[in-house]
């Protein structure tokens, strides 16, 4: 095989990688009935010497009620999510939150939010269980702060915002 | 005169077909050959192979054939933009040029002004072959075409992932605020997990609010 046709080779395979990547990748077209959710993950602790991520320092006060003085940011993710699409954000140890769209107005969004646990059944089969879950609306770009589900060490916290 | 095996007859075969041998070992190989069919095939077989190369006598080529077949080739390689050129069956059919005369134009033609220079390997017979200058000359073009359509894919790669990593990431990390008890309404909570208490913030409309869960702790 020449070098030419090696470069060709590369290249084709560079374009084709590119477009499968932009068909992956492409982001869908905003519609009226989309919003985007953000989801923090936040592990809360008791430690001797309490610390907060710097990331979370506006949400200082809501934490400061769960009772813990230690708070560390493990996951941020902002996807577009429509009206009756469900987003479940996997956290920490087999917790989930679930987002669930159900009205999308210019400045508030209606919607359902739900904690759900995964456990196995007596089969041994993976089976998600529902522990809270709260219809309610909230204004766009501000975060709401929910949580204190027991992990091995300390609580899971999770807050999320609509924009 | 003792007499010897085939073994050491065979080593002598081929000098014997030559009519090299002195006299002693020629007597030695013909008292063998009297009675062995096998040895005296064998030299029937040389004889028969060494007439056929005999008779074999190579086509004559006449020297302003050779040098009119160079100059054709030189101002082929100058003005054409072949890759390879093998004349290998250009010179196998001579006849060819048998019906050219040698007083062409081309005779008299100017060589060319810029004569490529010609690698001429010879095998059996009259075999030319020119390896290809051209296509060696080709190839940088052909890469050069490659390097620069793979830049440009490259630098739209490039470009497309800063693009999107720009529209999707949020660098500040910190949410920038916090809702409070007039920034939701809140419809109905279903605790469906009986091991946690649930703790509602709800004070006064610019209190923060929140939705917290605490374990119940179990006696024992």
């Amino acid at each position: 095989m020449s070098q030419a046709t090696r470069w060709y080779l590369a290249t084709t395979v560079l374009l084709a990688g590119l477009v499968c990547w932009l068909a992956a990748n492409a982001p869908a077209a905003e519609t009226e009935s989309e919003t985007r959710i953000s989801i923090l993950a936040i592990h809360a602790t008791n430690e001797e010497k309490p610390h907060i991520d710097p990331a979370l320092k506006p949400l200082k006060d809501a934490l400061a009620r769960s009772g813990y003085n230690s708070f560390r940011l493990v996951a941020k993710e902002r996807r577009a999510v429509g009206t009756g699409d469900t987003w479940e954000r996997p956290m920490l140890e087999d917790y989930a939150l679930r987002v669930i769209p159900t009205e999308i107005a210019e400045d508030r969004v209606t919607l359902t939010y739900a904690w759900v646990h995964y456990e196995k059944d007596e089969q041994g089969r993976r089976i998600a269980r529902v522990l809270q879950q709260v219809p309610m609306t909230l204004i766009k770009g501000k975060y709401f702060v929910s949580g204190g589900w027991r992990l091995k060490k300390g609580a899971l916290v999770g807050a999320f915002a609509a924009e | 005169m003792t007499t010897m095996d085939c073994d050491e007859i065979r080593t002598m075969l081929a000098g014997y077909a030559d009519a090299e041998l002195a006299a002693l070992e020629r007597e030695a190989v013909e008292a063998h050959l009297a009675h062995c069919g096998r040895c005296r095939a064998l030299v029937a077989d040389q004889k028969r192979v060494q007439r056929v190369l005999e008779s074999y006598a190579p086509p004559s080529v006449p020297a302003e054939r050779w040098s009119a077949m160079s100059r054709r080739l030189a101002d082929e390689l100058a003005g054409r933009e072949h890759a390879d050129l093998v004349t290998q069956h250009r010179l196998d059919s001579l006849d060819d040029l048998e019906d050219e005369s040698p007083a062409e134009p081309r005779e008299t033609r100017e060589p060319a002004a810029r004569p490529r220079p010609l690698r001429l390997a010879a095998s059996r017979g009259p075999v030319l072959k020119v390896l290809g200058p051209r296509a060696k000359a080709r190839r940088p073009r052909f890469a050069w075409v490659a390097h620069a359509v793979g830049a440009i894919a490259a630098a739209v790669l490039i470009a497309v992932g800063i693009a999107t990593v720009l529209r999707t990431t949020d660098f500040g990390l910190a949410p920038d605020a916090l809702a409070t008890q007039a920034d939701i309404t809140i419809y109905e909570i279903q605790m469906l997990d009986p091991g946690y208490n649930l703790i509602l913030f709800a004070g006064g409309p610019k209190d923060i609010a929140a939705v917290w869960v605490e374990p119940i702790e179990t006696e024992g």
